[in-house]
């Protein structure tokens, strides 16, 4: 087609005049104008000013439910909701009306913001709602003792032990004529004549033993014994039954001689007493990984950024 | 059309200056004086753009506590001519507590406590000195009873009465503020202005005022119910619309091709209407449809209606504005009757201002004319066009993308 009939065809096109009809640009007015008025206009937030069903009070457009009123007057005053006076009822109401004005208060304020002991109960309050699902599922006896059994120094009663420690030093200006060969000689033949017998007190002035000094020559727990005697000496001394003497030991100071004078072995109390201690401790347990999953949850979910040279 | 086009780019290029308050009656902020004896407890609530716009004036960095302290610092109560002491609030609260008041809102408490009895006076300073167009709706609670009142730039102090219940701010105030509102916008003004250049006859005048104020008690009685408030970025962002729909208007009687204006105005809305549908926006792209619409139906008509259809525009217009009080007091609470007394006032002031901005021009060109040359009413028509145009446009797409 020619560009001089293309041209033609376009000015005809925008001189087209069809029969003039009020009704299209009156409808578009219209409808314009509702469209633009339903974007530019919304409804105004309305507020109640009637106690909807299930609740018992409005405060500030926030409800205070029934089934909380019942809740707290029945824990107040220790019986039945249907024996609560009305009297007693509303001052129960007023308390609360009375908790939710503070606690709005405590918003507006933004005190979880601000105070350290709102943060506390805060934070309290959302471990326990996180726990709550969990600790309301009861374990099975399988469950408890096979926790028991993945824990069971949990449910040791430490042992107890009576230990006299003699040593025969070596080196030193003053024992420079003992060496560590020789004293190991002498600590075997102090061994064997205490297990045949004879006094510590003879044995130690024979051979030249000393008490070490480390422990107080009285009934001390397992664990104060493995402080104070140390790894080593503490393992040959875990392994003493009562009037055992052991072998002779060689440790930094000189050669030591263990002789057990009395013994209290570690026991394990078993499942059945331990049960209640077991129960507590199972449901801690899981309460606390729970209240780890819900951390993790949410630390997945926030935007977190840390400042120049800090870490965590 | 090169002068009209170097018209608008010149526009365009001036009017790009950021602004520094938001359009309207955006530029407001809110306090609530609870009277009780000798002490008054301050609820003061700043709009978070207007709060930002004292970034300008030596605040480097906005912080709650550096606006809490220059609005401690801007507003006293006064006894017997002496200011009363603000009270810490304990706690690490201070004397300025910051408050949550919802959204976009930063909002501050504060306590004065009045040694001596008597007459108290509550005085406001915020923003006033930066910008005299700023408004503080107030409203002040004394023994049970609630007063609608405002701070402006000329009234800075307000009066609490001893022992009578606190008067609500009068008509005459409220009607000042509804016209200093009107003279400092400038896009009412533009469009005031320009809706001159469509009227012929005389009798055309006496429809336009006619329609303004019909738009105003349209309005009044819109908001009358309190069924509807606006979405007040959107209603600015709709009066820079309605401004360059005006030059369209203009154009359309200049153009040998009118139809090109007719569908050219519609057709950009639309574009803008899906792009704003695309950025996930919420109403907007329901407003630019239902404003492409319109002024496909407006421009089509008017090809017939040349002398009746720019009044729907000016009603428009007057309706729209009417709606600036509704939509800026809701922080304050007042009830629906003080509420509905100061749209009224200040819709009052509004009308009045709008129909002075349109009746001095006419009547000023009405005594000039013979007495001076006048320009060719088609350079005046482009120019007008252009640069209603290129304002309108441009504000319509900041409000729409940045409300401001």
């Amino acid at each position: 087609m020619a560009t001089r009939d293309i041209h033609a065809l376009g000015a005809a096109v925008l001189a087209y005049r069809p029969q003039r009809s009020a009704l299209l640009p009156a409808a578009g007015i219209l409808i314009g104008l509702l469209c633009a008025g339903i974007g530019l206009f919304h409804r105004t937030a309305r507020e109640a000013t009637e106690v909807p069903p299930g609740y018992v009070a409005l405060v500030n457009q926030k409800g205070i439910l029934m089934s909380d009123l019942i809740a707290q007057a029945t824990t107040r005053f220790g019986k039945p909701f249907t024996e609560i006076t009305r009297k007693e009822r509303a001052r129960v109401l007023r308390d609360m009306i009375d908790e939710e004005l503070l606690v709005q208060r405590a918003v507006v304020l933004d005190l979880p913001e601000t105070t350290t002991e709102v943060r506390d109960a805060m934070t309290g309050g959302v471990n326990a709602q996180v726990a709550a699902p969990i600790l309301a599922i009861e374990p099975t006896d399988e469950q408890l003792r096979a926790y028991y059994d993945a824990h069971r120094s949990k449910y040791t009663a430490d042992g107890s032990m009576t230990v006299r420690d003699l040593v025969l030093h070596v080196g030193g200006y003053e024992n420079a004529d003992q060496t560590a060969a020789q004293a190991r000689i002498d600590a075997t033949e102090a061994v064997y004549q205490l297990r045949s017998g004879v006094s510590i007190d003879y044995v130690m002035e024979h051979f030249g033993f000393l008490d070490s000094g480390k422990l107080q020559n009285e009934t001390e727990p397992d664990f104060a014994a493995k402080l104070h005697l140390g790894d080593t000496l503490y393992a040959v001394a875990a392994k003493l039954n009562e009037g055992d003497v052991s072998d002779p030991v060689s440790d930094t100071d000189g050669v030591h001689v263990l002789v057990m004078e009395r013994r209290r072995l570690p026991s394990t109390a078993d499942f059945t007493s331990a049960r209640n201690a077991v129960y507590a401790d199972y449901r801690e347990d899981m309460s606390k990984a729970a209240q780890r999953e819900n951390v993790k949850i949410l630390r997945s979910q926030a935007q977190i950024i840390l400042g120049p040279g800090e870490s965590e | 059309m090169k002068r009209a086009l170097l018209a608008a780019l010149c526009l365009l290029a001036s009017a790009a200056r950021a602004a520094s308050l938001p359009p309207g009656i955006a530029n407001v902020s809110y306090s609530v004086w609870t009277v009780s004896g000798p002490t008054v407890l301050l609820k003061f609530m700043l709009p978070a753009p207007v709060a930002e716009s004292l970034t300008q004036t030596g605040m480097p960095l906005l912080t709650t506590r550096k606006l809490g302290d220059y609005v401690m610092q801007h507003v006293a109560v006064q006894a017997a001519g002496r200011d009363c002491p603000a009270v810490d609030q304990g706690y690490d609260l201070g004397k300025v507590d910051p408050i949550a008041v919802g959204p976009d809102l930063y909002g501050f408490e504060i306590l004065f406590r009045c040694a001596a009895p008597g007459q108290l006076t509550l005085r406001d300073e915020v923003l006033f000195a930066r910008s005299p167009g700023h408004i503080n709706f107030a409203r002040v609670d004394k023994d049970g009873h609630a007063a609608a009142q405002l701070f402006t730039a000329t009234q800075r102090t307000l009066p609490v009465p001893a022992g009578s219940a606190m008067p609500a701010a009068g008509l005459g105030s409220l009607a000042r503020l509804g016209a200093t509102h009107l003279l400092l916008s400038l896009d009412r003004l533009c469009f005031l202005v320009g809706s001159l250049l469509l009227i012929r006859r005389k009798e055309e005048a006496a429809y336009g005022f006619a329609a303004l104020l019909i738009g105003y008690a349209l309005s009044l009685a819109a908001a009358a119910p309190d069924w509807i408030v606006p979405r007040a970025t959107l209603l600015e962002a709709f009066m820079g619309f309605m401004v360059a729909l005006l030059a369209a208007l203009i154009t359309l009687r200049e153009l040998r091709q009118p139809r090109l204006a007719a569908l050219g105005c519609p057709a950009l809305l639309l574009v803008l209407a899906l792009v704003t549908a695309v950025t996930h926006a919420d109403w907007e792209p329901l407003v630019l449809f239902g404003g492409a619409l319109f002024a496909a139906g407006l421009l089509t008509a008017s090809e017939w209606l040349t002398e009746r259809a720019w009044l729907l525009p000016v009603a428009l217009v007057g309706f729209l504005d009417g709606f600036a009080v509704p939509s800026a007091l809701a922080p304050v609470h007042l009830l629906h009757e003080s509420q509905l007394k100061m749209t009224a006032g200040f819709d009052l002031g509004s009308a009045l201002a709008a129909a002075a901005v349109m009746a001095i021009p006419l009547g000023l060109f009405a005594l000039a004319r013979g007495r001076i040359a006048a320009a060719p009413r088609v350079v005046v028509n482009e120019l007008a066009a252009a640069s209603l145009g290129g304002l309108g446009t441009f504000w319509l797409l900041r409000r729409l993308f940045t409300g401001l």
